[in-house]
């Protein structure tokens, strides 16, 4: 998909967020399984649009979410390998899904005080 | 070794694209107050969603008020077409971009004539996989799928397919021509959103216009009446 604009998204939120952008250490970042976004080309992305940013201390941490439904018969939370609204187990049409396309920017860490970063 | 530095942890708990998501609730806003009816077409580029757009213009423009924006990386090849249809059109050219935005949608807005009711047709950019994440503020997803495509689009782009509420088969006289296995796309894309209502037109023979075009007319009466 977009993984140079949606790490620049990141960095502009992060940025407008935070009082001293260069205390940035870690950027937790939540994806769905069916979001679109790879999360080995926003690792790449990020590091390198981080490099020039306001950030550029910072790295970015991806948590990878399972896509769970809840089956009016099998239950909740089921874990849901394919995309759509089908009970895993009996086919049934999930009457809720959560998490598929989530891309959420969860927290920031921030280091003790601004440090020198090679090359700026 | 140096001591590990101590950290503070901001939680912010964002989506990533709430900023999109906030100019497409401005442009939700924007319809409803004024009971228009936006429709988002989507789909793979060549699927003829231009020219489904004449067809429908030529129907619908004597029923009511019809605008249209257009979303092309490159030309304003799409806006003279519908032009030629004498109904207020504006060109959005996104330069590379692979997909329409909420803000480009709310510039062209601001570029219309302002109306209540009606439809205004929003035509995305030729794409089956971006358009998808981004909301416009519209009021139906239509995904156009012609039937010299391949029948497995549904399967093969599920995230457009699910987010749509209408699938429009196109070049519908093409189909003795080609292997396109109506059946299995329809139950593809069915699989994976139940509720998808589907249309078969051709915009040249004119077949299922009319099915399209009625959906198309109570649902913008729907939606004028609630805003009035």
């Amino acid at each position: 998909m977009h993984e140079l604009g949606v790490a620049q998204n990141i960095l502009d939120t992060v940025t407008a967020r935070i009082a001293r952008p260069p205390r940035v250490r870690e950027v937790r970042v939540r994806l769905g399984p069916f979001s679109g976004v790879d999360p080995e080309a926003l690792q790449f992305a990020f590091a390198v649009l981080a490099r020039e940013s306001p950030c550029p201390a910072a790295s970015l941490a991806i948590e990878m979410l399972d896509a769970r439904g809840d089956c009016a018969r099998c239950g909740r939370d089921l874990a849901l390998e394919v995309p759509g609204p089908v009970c895993p187990r009996c086919g049934a049409t999930l009457t809720a899904v959560r998490g598929e396309d989530e891309i959420t920017l969860v927290s920031v860490a921030l280091g003790a005080e601004e440090t020198k970063h090679a090359g700026t | 070794m140096p001591v590990p530095e101590e950290r503070a942890i901001t939680v912010l708990e964002r989506k990533v694209l709430a900023r999109n998501d906030e100019v497409a609730g401005e442009n939700r806003r924007f319809f409803r107050e004024r009971g228009v009816f936006a429709v988002n077409l989507m789909s793979a580029p060549g699927s003829g969603k231009t020219r489904l757009l004449e067809a429908t213009l030529a129907r619908l423009k004597e029923q009511g008020p019809v605008a249209v924006i257009e979303g092309d990386v490159e030309t304003d090849n799409d806006a003279r077409r519908v032009a030629r249809h004498a109904v207020p059109v504006v060109q959005l050219v996104t330069k590379g971009a692979c997909h329409l935005e909420a803000s480009l949608v709310a510039d062209a807005l601001e570029h219309l004539p302002a109306s209540r009711g009606g439809i205004v047709f929003i035509e995305n950019v030729g794409n089956l996989i971006c358009p998808a994440s981004f909301d416009l503020g519209e009021s139906l997803r239509a995904v156009c799928v012609s039937v010299t495509e391949g029948d497995d689009k549904p399967e093969k782009y599920p995230a457009m397919f699910r987010k749509a509420a209408a699938m429009v088969l196109t070049k519908y006289d093409l189909l003795p021509h080609v292997d396109f296995d109506v059946e299995r796309a329809i139950a593809h894309a069915r699989a994976l959103n139940p509720d998808l209502r589907i249309f078969k037109t051709s915009a040249v023979t004119g077949e299922g216009l009319e099915a399209w075009c009625e959906y198309l007319v109570a649902r913008a009466r729907e939606t004028a009446a609630v805003s009035a």
